[in-house]
């Protein structure tokens, strides 16, 4: 059986071949470095892939119908994103509507965590 | 039936989501993430096709008849910004985003509030890019692949080339976070027996995609994040070799977003296809390392764009390039020989995947004339190069979609489109999408720059840019019968049923539309095709009972 881990391995080593072959024709380095970059990029989604899963086979897993906080932390996101073009005003309130979401967050996870220890 | 996953089947996840604006708004449901995806990307299309034709109007004769140039070149911005950042991206994720999860019989898509960010993230964006015409100096105008010195403040000044930058950023932060979401949910919430080699072919395209996005959209997100800082803090790019860097940055992104606006179409072709056939899909494991190494690939062609500049190894990227067609024609044969033999039934969505596959295969077929260098020089920056792409995202990706849209719209609504009115969708806009498109490529071998407002009349280019533009607007009409249908079909229902087309993966193996956590039951998963494995082992024990 195949294995997640060996997809990632696998498409990643084909983009090394290609960074190789890219070497033979001695190009600029951060030509070659951007495909090598992105082979390296695979091994930091596959730590992520080695976190334990969310959802274990014997334990039922209470998820939220809906997450306004998550909402609101991606609404202060854009907030601050669009502050770099109007003004540190726009990044601060944006900082704070962050702030407030992931306060939301925090609650709601750990709200859900009670309830899954329940 | 296998007993379903234990998390489905507790009392507490089986509930209905509660209906109303908080959902809409904050549902973090894997179908409602996607179907608000999808139907922004639709306001979104809307949008940008309208801009498309006030262009073809201002093209179908010579002379400025009705926008200025400067006018002009925010409208093919934000056309080819909003098609590819906010349109065709978007719902090819979106499609993953529903779907994977189903296909691969998980409750829920992994990091499910993730998903639901990166959709606001996304929308902010898009009307952040959209909100640029509303400033003074107007909205982007440098194209959908800027180029530096172009986009620098210098020579681009205004709010609204930053609004454009930095919607652009928050668009691919969105979809990048959807696309991080889709992939774990196939490589790491399959049900129990749903190995990775019973993946059905959209899934797998959906992890070649992810693949691709995953790698190239973070260089992106970095080279708009350098643009800002070079536009305003200090300068970046201005240095020798900075804009051959700019363009590097920005073609390792822009080269796979193509192939992530097609794989996933590719893929629900593969499902549409072997459906209407009566088949099972020919080649699957051929097929799956082909969807690998043509992604693969598609990660090493990109300075192929920039053939032009004298600055790449041009012998590198016409041989990658070329290679691509190895895993194209993989594919295509796959395609193919899942037809051949099949008792094939014509409805809808086998009519747009066959439209596809023709239609793309125009898109594919130039896409080795310009992987050319010699050729390229010729045809570089003209509008041959423009029906090159639009055969492959328009006639190509949009008619994926809408064969995916026919196929899976019961498994979304519990209805089906309807048939007469699909028909006249699909007939249109092939003739719209050739009308339109098919010009394109003389228009640009004789010379027709793209980006241009206006020509001289003595060009001989106002007869073929008026029969362009008669198709533009062919185009406008079929879509506009699509969107009738969607109104139509939702407001009178016929219901489809949990599995009108005899399905042969496992989204047809539950309620339509599914239940909030997706299934109350599992079949047993025996291979890429479960149902039809299921259909297929009762037929056999119907045969050897009447025996």
């Amino acid at each position: 059986m195949i294995r997640p881990i060996v997809v990632l391995a696998g498409w990643g080593a084909m983009l090394t071949v290609l960074a190789l072959v890219l070497l033979l024709f001695s190009p600029p380095q951060y030509e070659w470095a951007l495909l090598a970059g992105a082979a390296l990029g695979l091994a930091a989604f596959g730590v992520l892939l080695l976190v334990p899963a969310s959802r274990p086979d014997d334990a039922p897993r209470p998820m939220p119908e809906t997450s306004l906080p998550t909402v609101i932390v991606a609404w202060g996101l854009a907030i601050v994103v669009l502050g770099i073009a109007a003004g540190p005003w726009l990044l601060a309130l944006g900082a704070e509507v962050v702030a407030l979401g992931l306060f939301g967050l925090i609650r709601e996870v750990r709200a859900q965590r009670k309830e899954r220890q329940r | 039936m296998r007993p379903a996953p234990p998390d489905t089947a507790a009392g507490a996840v089986a509930a209905e989501p509660p209906a109303g604006l908080l959902t809409w708004v904050a549902g973090a449901d894997h179908k409602v993430t996607s179907l608000r995806t999808a139907g922004a990307a639709l306001i979104f299309f809307v949008l940008s096709g309208a801009i498309a034709l006030v262009m073809r109007s201002e093209l179908a004769q010579p002379g400025l008849q009705v926008v200025s140039d400067g006018t002009y070149n925010e409208l093919f911005t934000l056309h080819g910004s909003g098609m590819i950042y906010l349109v065709i991206t978007p719902l090819a994720l979106a499609l993953g985003a529903y779907f994977v999860p189903l296909q691969v019989g998980a409750p829920e898509i992994a990091w499910a509030r993730l998903a639901l960010s990166g959709f606001w993230i996304y929308v902010l964006g898009g009307a952040t890019m959209f909100a640029g015409f509303l400033t003074d100096q107007g909205s982007g105008r440098n194209g959908w692949a800027p180029t530096y010195p172009l986009s620098g403040d210098h020579w681009t000044p205004g709010i609204g080339m930053d609004m454009w930058v930095l919607g652009t950023s928050m668009a691919v932060i969105g979809m990048f976070l959807l696309g991080v979401c889709v992939l774990a949910t196939a490589l790491r919430e399959r049900t129990p027996g749903m190995t990775l080699l019973r993946m059905p072919p959209f899934t797998w395209s959906m992890v070649a995609t992810c693949l691709m996005v995953v790698t190239s959209f973070p260089v992106l997100i970095g080279a708009m994040g350098l643009l800002e800082w070079d536009r305003h803090v200090s300068p970046v790019f201005d240095a020798a070799g900075g804009p051959a860097l700019f363009q590097h940055l920005f073609w390792f992104y822009g080269h796979p977003v193509v192939y992530v606006m097609f794989f996933p179409f590719v893929g629900a072709v593969a499902e549409i296809v072997a459906t209407f056939s009566r088949r099972r899909f020919f080649g699957y494991s051929l097929f799956v390392v082909s969807m690998l190494l043509f992604a693969a690939l598609s990660m090493s062609v990109w300075a192929h764009h920039m053939f032009t500049t004298g600055q790449v190894e041009n012998r590198y990227y016409s041989l990658t390039s070329h290679a691509l067609i190895v895993p194209a024609g993989i594919e295509y044969f796959d395609l193919i020989a899942t037809m051949v033999g099949g008792a094939i039934l014509f409805r809808t969505p086998m009519l747009f995947a066959i439209g596809f596959i023709l239609q793309f295969l125009i898109g594919g077929l130039t896409g080795i004339v310009v992987a050319s260098p010699p050729i390229d020089y010729h045809v570089h920056d003209s509008f041959f190069v423009v029906g090159h792409f639009h055969y492959t995202l328009f006639a190509g990706s949009m008619f994926g979609f809408f064969a995916a849209a026919y196929y899976w719209f019961p498994k979304e609504t519990g209805v089906r489109l309807r048939e007469g009115l699909g028909k006249a969708h699909f007939w249109l806009l092939v003739v719209g999408t050739n009308v339109t498109f098919f010009p394109m490529f003389f228009l640009g071998f004789d010379g027709m720059q793209r980006r241009i407002a206006d020509y001289p009349s003595s060009s001989g280019f106002g007869d073929l840019n008026l029969l362009s533009t008669i198709g533009a607007f062919l185009i406008a009409v079929a879509v506009a019968i699509f969107l009738v249908n969607l109104w139509v079909s939702l407001r009178n229902r016929d219901p489809g049923g949990d599995d009108p087309w005899e399905g042969q993966t496992l989204e047809w193996a539950t309620s339509s539309p599914p239940p909030r956590f997706n299934f109350r039951g599992l079949p047993a998963i025996t291979s890429f095709a479960p149902l039809l494995d299921r259909r297929e082992g009762a037929a056999r024990r119907k045969g050897e009972v009447a025996a």
